[in-house]
This record gives structure tokens, C-alpha cells and sequence, in this order.
């Protein structure tokens, strides 16, 4: 063999090898019990159970943890006559986490109502973000391996190399590390039920972030008041906002693929705070082109952007969580849009 | 697609390559060719399709002309010499209307006062590299230069990718006779094996070296842009962070490119050889972006009447080859400035180099001479580039005040914020032996392959070692600097792309 061959060849194996031994590197760090939001886990666990203990056509409501604040499910669902389940999600996962939840945990004849924050819409939700990036290390990697291959790789190369060797080092110490922090891991099924099954609902309990603290419909309990320091405004929009194509695209992908199933789908607007902003003429106008341009996609919406201001006072800890005393008000306005658009067996059914 | 991104790399690359030696092995070298333009225009469309059209357009009108040209040159050269006009001016029409229509319009609109609405209009990517490309091949036609006129091998001529984007300028008798060749369309172990060596050390220079030391060169000019004070130091420090930048950017983009051509067995110009090793200015210009300095000369200096009507006609067209070379950057005063300064650096040397050496010679040791000639060409140079970078002229004005010392020192930080001072110093040293001390790849390549001469069984055995190593070595590059992209979503573009 010339030298030039062998130049060839070495190269051309010696890639090959970095590029295999960097995967095998990449897949091992997954599991790796580095510090991490385990509790969204467990909130995706706990969603699952209840959407599997609510009987007959559903209403299921999903989105982030704007939906899964402020929201009455017993409530709506004695005034609609269904059964409703809130399995909103927590609202660092990306769109597609979602809407893959939305239609995992569908059957025929349900009904799904997304109703994501307006940043949702702008985001490219395949571009990797920190917190999701760590998720996926700790315990989420279905969700990478559930990923189109172009979107993996966008993933693999937005872990740097030191984040892998601290993640790998991590998973090489699990046991030890494991020992010393015992809650970097996400909870079984049964453990989840456990837990959930020995809160007293009888004592009043502190807020607190977990799926503890919602109750058996999926709603977050507790959130009164409004808490010191939280700084609540309306989202930042352009004057004419444009809904990320691939957003679009995705959108109307779930809806055919729920429809494929059997399920009704649509999209709700999110909450908005009422502000010196978000009252200008300029702002209803954006929100409505964003709801215009979902529409338009052949995605069917309900309600108006209007329907969800609330003021200040109606928010908890951020511009996205509204407190209890302003649920029931929301709860009402999500009434008011469904009771009209129900499929009618699934309206009958209770009736 | 960068050939620095994942997909270049590990999608187009193989796919191209493999495909066009398939083809040329069963399909013959005619849909090799048509492979080879087909996947070139894959790769200027995936930046946008929008421009597709108007490159195809151009080709095929340039085609036709250079055809007029060639086939009426001596029977009826009136058409012949028309051909050439209308098809040099339609090409500069082309380029003027993409790229300094609104820098006229926005010059005419300061000078009345009159309010001149500007047109919305996107510089089509590589517009300025393939309108240049088909001017030389009109004006070779004229010369009776371009010969052969296969238009699936022109298309090639033209879209080739790994010069479209951003050169080097290719002229049609360099290239033509290659796509004949049938040699081109066998796997050759030797183009494969240096063609993988420049692009890793290419992709090297842009990953490894210009990208992290272009976030030096940033805040000084955005400081600049936004009317903060600058120190000396500091001037210095992101004028000479800039000029590593762009060297290793663009010298490290050729370098690809070439690599990436001959894996393919075609043979670009070399684009550098390194300039800041220059002890002059007339040598700078001689290793700096070589092909475009041979294209002003030849299509420019040249017909402009060179150095054949006198010293002051010489120094009159070389600054103005140098102030239209600056123009061809960008539709922007900073980069006419540029070209302005380096057509008096120019002059100035050819001015020096007919004045008596005798009072000066013997006083300094020649090395000593050798080293305060570099050192004087690539402060000059440092100097240039930064009205090249500048945003504006009021921001390149300012950082050239600070660097002559008549701003007050700031401090580091005030400029730099958290950008860590020894980091800086680091890639300056490495980056100063890499450019001052070592050969470049071309050198050592010539090196390996040429001087040393190995007979006997322990020498070859030697080479042997040599080889897997230098292999290696490359893929070590390559691989430590696509790791150094991973864990950022900055995609960070070649410079040159935007000219």
C-alpha cells in the first residue's frame, strides 16, 4: 500500500473510531444523576395517571404550566357535563414534548385543547435549550430518542465537551452519587401514586412546585395571593409578530394526527396580563394576527386572545400562573368558548 | 451549507464525492460533470433558492457571449468586440445593482438632501466572486484564452462549490482543461490524501483560531459603533485580534476549498501564501488573496496602462486598481478607505524602492532588517484593516486615534468586560508562531512530498510512521474543532461570504 493510501485509510478510520467512541459517550451520560428539575418527571408521570383514571370522552387540557395553573377542572367539568383532565405539562419542555404528550395520552373521542404561552409560538422548538438539554441527561432521554435524526444532531452539538465528561463522570459515579442525593431521580408510576395518595387535602399545605400539589385532576392547588417580588408583565411582541413556520407546521401535523385517531383538537388562547402594554390597540392587534395566522394554517382555534386578559392582581408568582381566587374566573371564560363546541355525544354523555 | 457544519461534512461531502465517482464509473464523465454542477447548485441553494435563477441566468447569457466571442473573433470582430462590452458592462450592471445601488442612492440622498427611499435588495451570496469569474472568462475569450466551450463543463466552471461562495477566482483556462481530463474522474489516493490535509488545516484555522479570537475583535469595533472611549492598548488589542481573525478565517476558507477540490481531483489556485511573513507591502499583496491581486492586475492595473506610461501613470493606477479593489469589498466608504490606504502603502513602497540603499546599507544586520520589514508591513496592514472592519467611518476614525495614542488609556474590561486578558495573550502567541514561525501547509506538504528523499527499508518504514501520524493529526484537528462548535448555537459564517 502507497503512503498516500495509508494517509487515506488512517484518516478515514481514525474519524470513524472518534465519531463512534463520541456517540457511545453521548448515549452513556443518559441517566446521569446530575442536579436537575426531576419533579417535571414526576409531573409527566403524574398527568399520564390521571388522564388514565379519567373514564369516558374526554376533555383534556394541555399546554404548559399556564394551564395548569388557574384552572378549575372539577368545575368545568360538572358545568360541561365530561370528564376533564388537565394535563398541561411544565413549561420548559419544548412544543413538541407537548403535543407528542397530547396525543400519547388521547383516545378516541376526546377532546384536546393546547393552549401553550405566546412565546410558544415564536420559539423554534427544535433549537436545544439549556434546562432541556440537562432534562434530557437526567431522565428524559425518550425524548431525545423520539427526535427526527436531523433535530438529534442539532442536541448532540449543543453539548459542549465539558458538559458530557461532567455528565459521563456523573453516570460512572451513580451509585455513590446516588447515595448522596437521593432525589436525583425520577420517581416510578407506583411511587408517584404513593406519594400522591398520602397528602391529606384536609390541612391546608404551603404552595410548592410539585406534583404534590396538585389535585386529582391535574390542577395546581394552593397558589393564592400574589406572591412579593413576582414581576408580572405581558409578553414582549413584535408589531407584527410572525408564528415560527415550524410551529405552524407542527401545529397542523398534531391536529391531523389526532384527527387520525379519532380525537377533536384545538388550540386556546393563553392568559395575557393586562397592562399598560398589552391594552394598546397595537398589541390586540398582534395577539389577533397570531390567532389569524394559526387559523389560517387550517389549525381550528377557539376563543379570542381577549378572553384571557386578566389583571395584574389575577397573577401568582409570574405573567403565566393566575392565583386562586382568579380561577374561577378563567375556568368560566374557558366554559363560555366549549360549551358551544363540544361534540355533542361527548356533551350528552354526563347528561 | 459552511463546510464547517454537520451537514457539509457528513451529509453533502460524502454523498457528493462517492456519487460522482459512481457516476463517472458507470455513467461515464458527461453525467460526472452534470453530478458535480447538479450538487453545486444544491449547495448554493440551501442557503436560499431565491438567487438560483439569477446565477443560472448569468451563466447561461455569459456562455453565449463568450461563445459570440470566440466564434466571431476573427471572421467578423465587430460582433465579437460588441459581445465583450455588453457582456462586461451587463456583468458590472449586475453587480452595481445589487450591491452599491443603495450606497449611491444613500450618497446622492446626503449630498441634496433630497429623501431617496432605499430599495430593499439582498446581495445574492458569491455575486461578486461569479460575476468576476465570468468578466475574466469574456475577456480570455477576447484573447483568444478560453478555448473550449462544453456548457455542462462551464456550468461546472462557474457553480464549482468550493470556490462559488467565496473564491478564489478561477479563470476558464485553468479549469476547462481539467473537467477533460479523464484522470480527474478516478479516485487518486495522493488528491484524496492532501485534499483531506488542507481541509482539516482550513477547518482548523476558522474553528480553532479566527472564531474564538474574532470575540477580542468584536467589542472594540461595537465600542467604536457606540461612541465609547478606547485606549491605545485596547485599540491594538481588537485591531490585531481583528487581523488574525480575518487571516485565519479566509486563509483557513482557501485552504478548504482547495482541499475540498482536489478530493474531487480538480486543483484550485492557491488563495495565500503567508502574508504577514511579507516584508512589504508589494509582497503582502503579492501572498494575500492571490487570485483576486493577479485579477486586478491582469483586468485592471494592466489595461489601465500598468507600468508602461511613466511613474506617476504607475502610481495613479495602482491606487486606483487598489481604491476599486477596496470597492469590490462592500458598497461601504470604509472599505474605499481601505483600498485608498493600502494604493498609498503601494506607492510609498515603490517610491521607497528607487531611492539609494547605499546610506543604509551594513548599518543593520540583515535578519534584524528582515524582521523590522515584517513587523513595519503588518503594523500597516493592522492599521488598514481597521477601517476595513469598522462600521462606519466615525468608528474607524476613532479606534485609528486611539491606536496613534491621542485617546486617554481605558481599562481592559471597560471594552472587553469578562474576556479574560492571558486567553488573549495565548491565542495571540500561538497565533504569531503559527503565522511567523511555521511553514504553511502548502510548505510543508512540498516538504513531505519533494525534499525528503527516502531509500533505504528504515527510511521507508520511517515515512510509514510519519504518514499514520500526519493522518491522525488531521483528524485530530478536524475532530477537536468541530467539538469546539458543540454546546453554542452561534453559527458563525466565513467573512468573506458577505462580500
Amino acid at each position: 500500500m502507497n503512503l498516500y493510501r495509508k494517509f487515506v485509510l488512517t484518516a478515514v478510520l481514525s474519524l470513524t473510531a472518534c465519531v463512534l467512541a463520541y456517540i457511545a459517550l453521548f448515549f452513556y451520560q443518559f441517566g446521569a444523576p446530575i442536579a436537575s428539575g426531576y419533579d417535571a418527571a414526576n409531573w409527566i408521570t403524574y398527568k399520564e395517571l390521571v388522564g388514565k383514571n379519567t373514564e369516558g370522552k374526554r376533555l383534556l387540557l394541555f399546554g404548559d404550566s399556564s394551564t395548569v395553573f388557574g384552572v378549575n377542572s372539577k368545575t368545568l367539568s360538572e358545568k360541561l357535563g365530561v370528564p376533564v383532565a388537565n394535563l398541561a405539562l411544565h413549561g420548559g419542555l419544548p412544543l413538541d414534548a407537548i403535543t407528542e404528550s397530547a396525543i400519547k395520552n388521547s383516545r378516541a373521542g376526546d377532546t384536546v385543547v393546547l393552549a401553550p404561552v405566546w412565546v410558544y409560538y415564536f420559539k423554534d422548538y427544535r433549537i436545544p435549550e439549556d434546562w432541556i438539554l440537562r432534562e434530557m441527561v437526567a431522565w428524559y432521554s425518550d425524548y431525545f430518542y423520539g427526535l427526527p435524526l436531523k433535530t438529534k444532531l442539532k442536541y448532540i452539538s449543543a453539548v459542549d465537551v465539558k458538559t458530557l465528561s461532567v455528565n459521563v463522570d456523573a453516570k460512572f459515579r451513580r451509585v455513590a452519587l446516588l447515595q448522596e442525593f437521593p432525589y436525583r431521580r425520577a420517581l416510578t408510576a407506583q411511587e408517584v401514586k404513593d406519594q400522591h395518595a398520602k397528602i391529606d387535602w384536609t390541612v391546608p399545605h404551603p404552595f410548592s412546585y410539585t406534583f404534590l400539589n396538585m389535585n386529582e385532576y391535574g390542577d395546581m392547588q394552593g397558589a393564592c395571593g400574589n406572591q412579593p417580588g413576582a414581576s408580572i408583565a405581558s409578553v414582549q411582541l413584535a408589531l407584527e409578530p410572525k408564528v415560527n413556520p415550524q410551529v405552524l407546521k407542527l401545529l397542523k401535523q398534531t391536529a391531523q394526527r389526532l384527527n387520525d385517531k379519532g380525537v377533536n383538537f384545538y388550540i386556546m388562547p393563553s392568559v395575557t396580563v393586562e397592562d399598560e402594554r398589552s391594552v394598546q390597540q397595537w398589541y390586540h392587534l398582534a395577539l389577533g394576527s397570531i390567532m389569524d395566522q394559526i387559523k389560517k394554517a387550517g389549525i381550528p382555534a377557539l376563543g379570542t386572545p381577549e378572553d384571557f386578559f386578566f389583571p395584574k392582581t389575577s397573577f401568582y408568582d409570574t405573567s403565566f400562573h393566575i392565583n386562586c381566587e382568579s380561577t374561577p374566573e378563567r375556568t368560566s371564560r374557558i366554559y363560555n368558548i366549549l360549551k358551544d363546541v363540544l361534540p355533542k355525544d361527548t356533551y350528552l354523555q354526563y347528561h | 451549507m459552511l463546510f464547517t457544519s454537520f451537514e457539509f461534512i457528513f451529509a453533502f461531502l460524502p454523498v457528493a464525492f462517492l456519487v460522482f465517482f459512481l457516476f463517472a464509473r458507470f455513467w461515464g464523465r458527461e453525467a460526472a460533470a452534470l453530478w458535480l454542477a447538479a450538487a453545486s447548485l444544491f449547495f448554493y441553494g440551501w442557503w436560499s433558492t431565491t438567487y438560483i435563477a439569477l446565477l443560472l441566468s448569468s451563466i447561461l447569457f455569459n456562455y453565449c457571449a463568450g461563445y459570440l466571442i470566440c466564434k466571431n473573433h476573427e471572421a467578423n470582430i465587430r460582433v465579437a468586440k460588441t459581445a465583450l462590452y455588453v457582456g462586461i458592462v451587463s456583468n458590472l450592471a449586475l453587480l452595481c445593482y445589487y450591491k452599491y445601488t443603495n450606497f449611491f442612492l444613500g450618497e446622492i440622498s446626503r449630498l441634496t438632501g433630497a429623501h431617496i427611499p432605499s430599495l430593499s435588495l439582498i446581495l445574492p451570496l458569491g455575486i461578486s466572486f461569479f460575476t468576476f469569474t465570468q468578466i475574466a472568462f469574456l475577456v480570455d475569450a477576447w484573447k483568444g484564452k478560453a478555448k473550449e466551450y462544453n456548457f455542462s463543463h462551464y456550468i461546472l466552471f462557474v457553480t464549482w462549490f468550493p470556490h462559488l461562495i467565496a473564491g478564489p477566482i478561477l479563470h476558464h483556462g485553468q479549469m476547462m482543461p481539467q473537467f477533460k481530463d479523464p484522470a480527474i474522474y478516478k479516485p487518486n489516493s495522493r488528491n484524496i490524501a492532501i485534499g483531506i490535509a488542507l481541509f482539516s488545516v482550513g477547518l482548523g484555522k476558522k474553528l480553532l483560531l479566527a472564531d474564538p479570537i474574532s470575540t477580542y475583535a468584536d467589542p472594540l469595533f461595537h465600542a467604536a459603533a457606540t461612541g465609547q472611549a478606547i485606549g491605545t492598548m485596547v485599540a491594538w488589542a481588537g485591531a490585531m485580534a481583528y487581523t488574525l481573525q480575518i487571516y485565519f478565517d479566509f486563509s483557513g476558507y482557501s485552504d478548504m476549498a482547495v482541499g475540498l477540490s482536489l478530493l474531487f481531483g480538480i486543483r484550485l489556485p492557491v488563495n495565500f501564501n503567508s502574508p504577514y511573513k511579507a516584508k512589504s507591502i508589494i509582497e503582502f499583496w503579492r501572498r494575500w488573496h492571490m487570485t483576486l491581486s493577479q485579477f486586478l492586475r491582469d483586468y485592471l492595473y494592466i489595461p489601465l496602462g500598468g507600468n508602461r506610461k511613466g511613474e506617476i501613470r504607475r502610481l495613479v493606477n495602482l491606487s486606483l486598481t487598489m481604491l476599486l479593489g477596496g470597492l469590490w469589498h462592500g458598497a461601504s466608504w470604509t472599505f474605499i478607505i481601505w483600498g485608498g490606504l493600502h494604493g498609498a502603502y503601494l506607492c510609498a513602497n515603490h517610491i521607497f524602492q528607487k531611492l539609494p540603499r547605499s546610506y543604509l546599507s551594513g548599518l543593520i544586520p540583515r535578519f534584524a532588517s528582515n524582521a523590522i520589514c515584517v513587523a513595519m508591513t503588518f503594523a500597516a496592514v493592522i492599521f488598514a484593516w481597521v477601517f476595513f472592519r469598522a462600521e462606519n467611518v466615525h468608528s474607524a476614525i476613532a479606534i485609528a486615534h486611539a491606536m496613534l495614542g491621542s485617546q486617554q488609556s481605558v481599562p481592559w474590561d471597560s471594552i472587553f468586560k469578562n474576556l479574560s486578558f492571558i486567553t488573549y495573550v495565548s491565542y495571540l502567541l500561538v497565533s504569531m508562531f503559527i503565522i511567523w514561525v511555521l511553514p504553511n501547509i502548502y510548505e510543508v506538504i512540498d516538504l513531505l512530498e519533494n525534499r525528503v528523499v527516502v531509500n533505504d527499508q528504515e527510511g521507508q518504514r520511517i515515512s510509514s510512521t510519519v504518514c499514520v501520524a500526519v493522518a491522525m493529526t488531521c483528524v485530530a484537528i478536524v475532530v477537536t474543532s468541530l467539538l469546539s462548535t458543540f454546546g453554542s448555537n452561534i453559527i458563525s459564517p466565513f467573512l468573506y461570504f458577505q462580500f
